[in-house]
């Protein structure tokens, strides 16, 4: 009833390979569109990090507030899912969502968007992504809702909006140190 | 020839059962144990118990998978092991779909109660009652459900719906069975024995004496899953013997009615109307729906029922009061529901609710001086399945509210205007309509500690009644003035030009809302 699951995604260790989008989209047979997508962008070291986002299954959902038809809702372990079976792909959530999280799949013309995998959830696996994240920058972990309320982007520079409280935890990137062998004499 | 798989299984504590797969209707009889995974097909009817984290590992090969599935002498396959056994999806629908049997027993003490010459088993009653106490019953209800193909259907003592478990369909044509033998329930919890229908069976509960409530389940149940579900039902009437627990469970299971209507949709209006007349709930009536949020000094943090103290204040006033209030405590929040069924305009709505809102908040803040009450209140909707988007609108008014209306403690989604519409456009167009007036007045303040942009902010505010707005940022009118002007020269906008003005007022809008 109070855990969250959320996305936790480790900075230092994205590499770009763009497996985890790929998997997605071969998992759920999704063409002309991606759940999920690893944007790249500048902090102030200027070192390109990246950062593998999809739906953030926020505490405080604009999705659902926008819907006319009310299509979205969020499951007792904090996922947020989307039935698009009364969806007349108005657009509203995909334009009000801050992270592009719902976008309309040309197959269906109704709006789509990550499910975090709930049928794999629900049989114990992992989602697809996480599962096949190949250097484990993507995890999944549950959360006290408490303590996810509490918990900010304070800490990580990512330019991310937090009034909607997205269910993400992002490890910052580290900056490599590097060593110099003294000269031999 | 040992005892069939399905007869020793009651004799495992429900809580450390758990079906990966379903069980079949009839008896499956085995010969042997095996600890490993076959290698070769079987010879005898073997079950198989995997004690070895290495070997279930194996059940997620596509291989051994083919294999098993293909045995006719493989019975079903017993995982020993305490901690969670993640299978992968493709095979669990394989095995599922070939239905063999795979069970989880989290306790390998209980494992012997499968060899040939087993040690004899008592009782244990008192360990199950442990169990279920620790695991929730909903949780043991639920996994028994997928073992049994059976939805579980929990029944109040008046057979309104309190609970169900079980998949999709199932729920479905049980509910569809409920609402058109709803009569003949009464008679059903009076004798257990020949009042089995044709699509569903009611389990009775009688807890104590007094109160009589169900669980309804498939009547297609055989003998030994009837066992099971009576095991279940036999452990649930015990732990609810003691009033404390029986409140406590009826406590969970509003928890879950109040998740769901918070922040699930509900599909049919009616089953929502009927669950929530187990609470005495007429949602039948719309409802406003105001969110309570208390800023808590640490000296009240200390106590940790202040929560459910301070919902225990409303519900004593709202007995004078003459407006029907449901008052929940919802994440640290307190959730009002306000009956408003009346046909009136939108404006007269809105300040009946900011009415009760102000009475309430007033009768908070006297109460706890100490503490600061705000109060965000959604929008009103007609059908009560949409009080999952009033509620998310409440959270919306609350967040933007404050920090938009510093000295306010009660915010209508009406209130936020512009701020609403913010919400439906891209994050970047707004950045970038924000800069091109923002800009000077943001690098200014970065780079000489100005504060422009707070000034412009608290002019807004006080609709630039310069008096009030010199008040409120503590310095001379004449500097205030000195400001203005600056930020005027700054960005080449007349404040006094309405129209100038309002694109000012909206950047600074926007600036504020993004850095939420």
């Amino acid at each position: 009833m109070s855990s969250q699951l959320m996305f936790s995604i480790n900075l230092s260790k994205c590499i770009n390979c763009k497996t985890c989008e790929m998997s997605c989209n071969d998992y759920h047979g999704l063409s002309g569109i991606h759940r999920r997508n690893v944007v790249t962008y500048e902090n102030d070291s200027l070192i390109p990090v990246h950062l593998s986002i999809s739906c953030n299954h926020c505490l405080n959902p604009v999705c659902v507030s926008i819907c006319p038809e009310n299509n979205f809702l969020k499951r007792s372990d904090g996922v947020v899912i989307h039935n698009p079976s009364n969806c007349r792909a108005c657009r509203r959530c995909v334009t009000a969502c801050p992270f592009h999280a719902p976008k309309i799949n040309p197959k269906t013309n109704r709006v789509d968007k990550c499910n975090l995998c709930i049928e794999r959830l629900d049989e114990g696996l992992k989602p697809v992504c996480v599962e096949n994240c190949v250097t484990n920058a993507l995890g999944i972990i549950e959360v006290n809702r408490k303590e996810r309320k509490s918990y900010d982007f304070g800490e990580v520079d990512v330019p991310i909006a937090s009034y909607t409280n997205p269910s993400i935890f992002v490890i910052d990137k580290q900056i490599g140190l590097t060593f110099f062998r003294e000269e031999e004499a | 020839m040992k005892d069939a798989l399905q007869e020793l299984l009651p004799l495992i504590p429900l809580d450390r059962l758990k079906f990966l797969t379903s069980l079949p209707k009839q008896l499956l009889y085995y010969e042997t144990i095996q600890e490993e995974l076959p290698k070769d097909w079987l010879e005898k009817p073997t079950l198989i118990i995997i004690v070895d984290e290495e070997e279930w590992i194996k059940l997620n090969d596509k291989e051994v998978a083919n294999q098993l599935i293909q045995d006719p002498n493989l019975i079903a396959v017993i995982i020993g092991l305490e901690t969670e056994v993640p299978l992968q999806e493709d095979n669990v629908h394989l095995y599922r779909s070939c239905q063999l049997p795979i069970v989880q027993v989290a306790d390998p003490s209980s494992l012997h109660i499968f060899e040939q010459k087993s040690k004899p088993v008592y009782s244990q009653i008192s360990n199950e009652l442990a169990g279920i106490m620790n695991e929730g019953f909903t949780a043991i209800a639920t996994e028994l459900a997928k073992g049994l193909e059976t939805p579980f259907l929990y029944l109040d003592e008046n057979n309104h719906l309190l609970w169900q478990t079980g998949t999709e369909t199932e729920l479905r044509e049980a509910n569809r069975w409920l609402n058109t033998h709803f009569r003949e329930l009464e008679g059903m919890k009076e004798s257990y024995e020949g009042q089995i229908h044709d699509g569903f069976e009611l389990y009775p509960i009688h807890i104590a004496g007094v109160v009589s409530q169900g669980i309804l389940a498939s009547a297609k149940l055989v003998d030994w899953q009837k066992r099971m579900v009576d095991k279940l039902i036999g452990l649930m009437a015990l732990l609810l013997q003691t009033e404390g627990m029986f409140r406590q469970q009826q406590q969970q299971l509003q928890e879950h009615f109040v998740y769901d209507l918070l922040y699930h949709k509900f599909e049919s209006q009616k089953v929502m109307i009927k669950q929530a007349k187990a609470w005495d709930w007429n949602l039948e009536i719309p409802h406003h729906l105001l969110l309570v949020h208390v800023k808590v000094t640490d000296e009240l943090m200390d106590n940790m029922d202040w929560l459910d103290e301070m919902v225990l204040f409303i519900e004593e006033k709202k007995s004078h009061m003459e407006e029907r209030l449901i008052v929940l405590p919802f994440e640290d929040q307190i959730v009002v529901l306000l009956e408003d069924g009346q046909s009136c305009t939108i404006s007269e709505r809105n300040r009946h609710v900011r009415t009760v809102a102000e009475q309430i908040e007033k009768e908070l803040s006297n109460q706890w001086p100490n503490c600061q009450f705000l109060i965000g209140i959604g929008k009103w909707y007609k059908n009560t399945t949409f009080l999952n988007k009033s509620y998310q609108e409440a959270n919306q008014a609350l967040k933007f509210g404050q920090a938009w209306f510093e000295n306010r403690n009660i915010f209508h989604i009406n209130d936020l205007g512009a701020l609403r519409l913010l919400i439906h456009i891209h994050q970047e167009i707004l950045l970038d309509y924000s800069e091109d007036y923002l800009s000077v007045l943001l690098e200014s303040d970065r780079e000489s500690g100005t504060e422009l942009i707070h000034t412009l902010k608290v002019y807004i505010q006080h609709q630039g009644v310069i008096n009030d707005v010199a008040d409120a940022l503590f310095i001379h009118p004449n500097t205030l003035r000195n400001r203005i002007k600056k930020i005027e020269e700054m960005t080449g906008i007349n404040v006094q030009d309405p129209e100038e003005f309002m694109n000012l007022m909206v950047a600074v809008k926007i600036l504020s809302f993004l850095n939420l």
